[in-house]
């Protein structure tokens, strides 16, 4: 498994899409910055205000919102709650499985290790590696854009930061689990991306959410992924807040062995 | 470990829904031949050299790779295998390919990647994308992947397909090196002229049934000579040829065309018929090449008179 996981890391050494995607992380991030400097800072207020994008009212809103906001909030607002990294690494890793069957370089590697358990292990543990490089990589990019506006947001504990990390990247990699399974199943990059899109925004359970909310039966809503991200806590206070990594593992175990299964059923 | 054969079938089926692609295939590949599996579209190759290679689940039947279970790790690595088109990334350029199979593989030592790009002639490519390879340059990449790990059998589909002539040499050279070096090399091909040249062995697989397994040697003992006639109407030249030569094996190819075994005195044939009002359009002397052989057998042969 290992040898196949180094061939993997090595395919998304040398591709772009592994960069790309950060890029496209990244500049999300910036962006989002860029609207908060025109909202927390004086001098982004006095450009907005003359771009006519905020009047005086508006301006005493958004210094209100400065008194409750925080790095990892800003982070989690501009990258992970909305489902956007999810989105973003679920579809590189549609593209990234489904490439294997569509150009048949599947045969090759199937050729050769009689155990399929191993390319679905690969597969995950790779991402896994890239899931933690892209999460890093973003917070401490919002870490940086924040330093060089003037630190107008507060810092957040990195205790803090290293808790919802860890969960966010659980969540995620269980996310990408499903995708696997629908890959195994369809083979189909489209079919894959549909799956990342539906997931990881969060579609399905929000609809879930609106129409089972009118017989209050919704409550179970909170162990699904999506809405397990997006309610992560970023402090520990005992052993509830741990029901996301509970859900996380459980849902990436479940959805690996699956696909596991799949691949083992099907002929390549 | 019987080591006889590399590569050995026994009742080897595969179902898809109702279809029967390959139904109880016996197929026996000594170690050191070159094995040539023949057969038209659609009879079941791909789909057995699949199985062989542990791609395909078999519905029934047993296959064994120097005498172990296909699904013996031991014996996947000492196969190489090309099926259908070379399983690439495009984006990539073909030491990359390279050296994510040797990766796969974990071999440690890289300078195989230098030794299989330099015998498949691609250690020139550089940084040119797959992409922008032309088919025979991908279909040796994809040899060149089949070669890694110095395997002792290698598995070929259709691996002329798409190259040019100065290509398809190269590659039958490259074979008859690998083959001369001891590797077993079981092919399929359409091209059977190209085949005929480099197999030791072929198997004739029909509707999913292997139909006849030969040696090179006991083909040509079967390829006979023969005088072929064209004319105008074979039923009319049919009595009297069979009248006047008695012990002669006589074949009706067509409704055009005679084929005459054992037989040399071609002008007073021709006079005999022209004096009997046959019209005769062509005729000479020819050797049934390989070629003739499979295709008579797999259109099920001639009408034999």
């Amino acid at each position: 498994m290992l040898s196949l996981m180094r061939m993997d890391l090595y395919r998304m050494r040398k591709g772009k899409a592994a960069y790309i995607c950060l890029g496209i992380i990244l500049a999300t991030i910036a962006l989002v910055y860029f609207l908060l400097f025109l909202m927390l800072t004086p001098g982004g207020q006095v450009i907005a205000g003359k771009l006519g994008m905020m009047d005086i009212a508006e301006v005493e809103e958004a210094k209100a919102l400065f008194q409750e906001i925080n790095l990892l909030l800003v982070f989690r607002q501009s990258c992970t709650d909305g489902g956007f990294f999810s989105l973003v690494i679920s579809v590189y890793f549609t593209i990234f499985v489904c490439a294997d069957f569509k150009n048949g370089f599947i045969k090759n590697i199937m050729s050769i290790h009689v155990n399929r358990w191993k390319y679905v292990g690969s597969k995950m543990l790779s991402f896994a590696i890239l899931d933690i490089i892209y999460l890093a990589a973003a917070y401490l990019f919002t870490f940086l854009v924040n330093l060089i506006i003037g630190g107008s947001v507060p810092f957040t504990k990195l205790s803090s930061v290293l808790f919802y990390m860890a969960q966010a990247w659980v969540l995620t990699m269980a996310i990408l689990a499903l995708t696997m399974v629908v890959c195994m199943l369809t083979r189909s990059i489209a079919a894959g991306i549909l799956t990342a899109v539906l997931v990881a925004s969060g579609v399905i359970v929000t609809i879930l959410n609106a129409l089972l909310g009118f017989f209050h039966a919704n409550g179970w809503l909170k162990y699904t992924l999506y809405f397990s991200l997006t309610g992560a806590p970023e402090v520990y206070h005992g052993p509830a807040d741990l029901a996301g990594f509970a859900v996380g593992i459980v849902f990436l175990i479940v959805y690996t062995v699956f696909a596991g299964v799949v691949l083992n059923k099907k002929d390549i | 470990m019987n080591e006889e054969f590399a590569v050995e079938t026994m009742g080897l089926c595969k179902t898809y829904g109702n279809t029967e692609a390959v139904s109880q295939l016996n197929m026996q590949v000594k170690t050191g031949a070159i094995y040539g599996l023949i057969g038209p579209n659609g009879s079941g190759k791909s789909t057995t050299l699949k199985m062989l290679c542990g791609l395909v689940h078999p519905t029934n039947g047993e296959a064994k790779l120097f005498g172990r279970s296909v699904n013996d790790p031991m014996v996947r690595r000492r196969t190489g295998v090309l099926i259908e088109e070379a399983g690439l990334h495009h984006d990539l350029t073909a030491r990359d390919n390279v050296r994510m199979k040797a990766e796969c593989m974990g071999l440690a030592d890289k300078r195989t990647i230098d030794s299989v790009l330099e015998i498949t002639g691609l250690t020139n490519t550089g940084n040119k994308k797959v992409k922008h390879f032309s088919m025979g340059m991908k279909q040796r990449l994809g040899v060149a992947l089949a070669l890694l790990g110095n395997p002792d059998l290698l598995i070929l589909d259709e691996p002329i397909n798409g190259l040019d002539p100065e290509g398809i040499r190269e590659l039958r050279e490259l074979m008859n090196t690998l083959n001369e070096e001891g590797k077993t090399i079981l092919l399929s091909s359409h091209i059977l002229g190209e085949l005929s040249k480099i197999a030791s062995h072929y198997g004739i697989i029909r509707g999913g049934r292997m139909t006849e397994q030969i040696s090179k040697e006991k083909l040509e003992e079967k390829c006979r000579d023969y005088f072929q006639l064209e004319v105008d109407n074979v039923d009319r030249a049919l009595p009297v040829i069979s009248e006047n030569l008695k012990d002669a094996g006589l074949e009706v190819y067509d409704n055009q065309t005679l084929r005459i075994y054992g037989f040399t005195d071609s002008a007073w044939l021709i006079q005999l018929l022209v004096t009997n009002q046959v019209q005769v359009y062509s005729s000479g002397f020819h050797h049934m090449n390989l070629e003739e052989y499979f295709l008579d057998k797999m259109e099920g042969g001639a009408r034999n008179a």
